[in-house]
């Protein structure tokens, strides 16, 4: 499943996400829609604002395909159009 | 593959066309050169009609009012970007199957 998931999917904007752990206590357990994605953070609207997320920091749950995917942060740090380019 | 990735711009130029007409233009502006890169890395071509929905050279999606000013002068329509400056004409002369031919040049005289 996971692995369908960084083969077929060139970005992750418009997914739902909710934050399991992060190294900023603040942010845990709240969940967002990620409007804007980069190599090394995403840009995710919660709670009426909008914040930047550094990937690499934690771990996700993910909505795909009606289940959820919980991924670490680090394996999602990549440039959108290179992972597209890859194959 | 192609297939997908060419539904995925596609997706990302409309979802710019609603952004930028809620007033978000830099995220809009982001989500279409997103869209170009995947097709550029990809060597897949856009529609016709989508790259026409686009400034082509600041990348914003050109809505008529918002961020499009549009004239006509005689069978010549004028689209110039408000952002950015950037102008295209389109000769209206010939038939409904052929509209929209971009000759920037034509009309110097």
């Amino acid at each position: 499943m996971r692995k369908n998931l960084l083969k077929n999917k060139a970005d992750f904007i418009g997914f739902s996400l909710k934050i399991l752990g992060n190294s900023d206590s603040n942010l845990i357990g709240i969940r967002g829609q990620v409007i804007f994605e980069t190599k090394n953070t995403f840009l995710v609207y919660m709670g009426g604002r909008v914040k930047r997320i550094v990937k690499a920091n934690g771990f996700y749950e993910l909505d795909f395909k009606r289940s959820h995917i919980t991924i670490c942060g680090y394996k999602l740090v990549d440039r959108p159009a290179k992972r597209v380019s890859r194959g | 593959m192609k297939g997908r990735i060419l539904r995925r711009a596609v997706k990302l130029i409309d979802d710019a066309l609603d952004l930028a007409r809620r007033g978000e233009i830099e995220l809009a502006r982001d989500y279409v050169t997103l869209a170009k890169e995947y097709c550029s890395k990809t060597r897949t071509k856009l529609p016709l009609n989508y790259k026409r929905k686009v400034c082509r050279k600041c990348n914003v999606p050109l809505i008529p009012g918002v961020t499009e000013r549009r004239r006509i002068r005689g069978k010549i329509l004028i689209r110039t970007c408000l952002l950015c400056g950037w102008t295209r004409r389109y000769d209206l002369r010939k038939n409904k199957g052929e509209n929209k031919e971009a000759k920037d040049g034509r009309n110097r005289r």
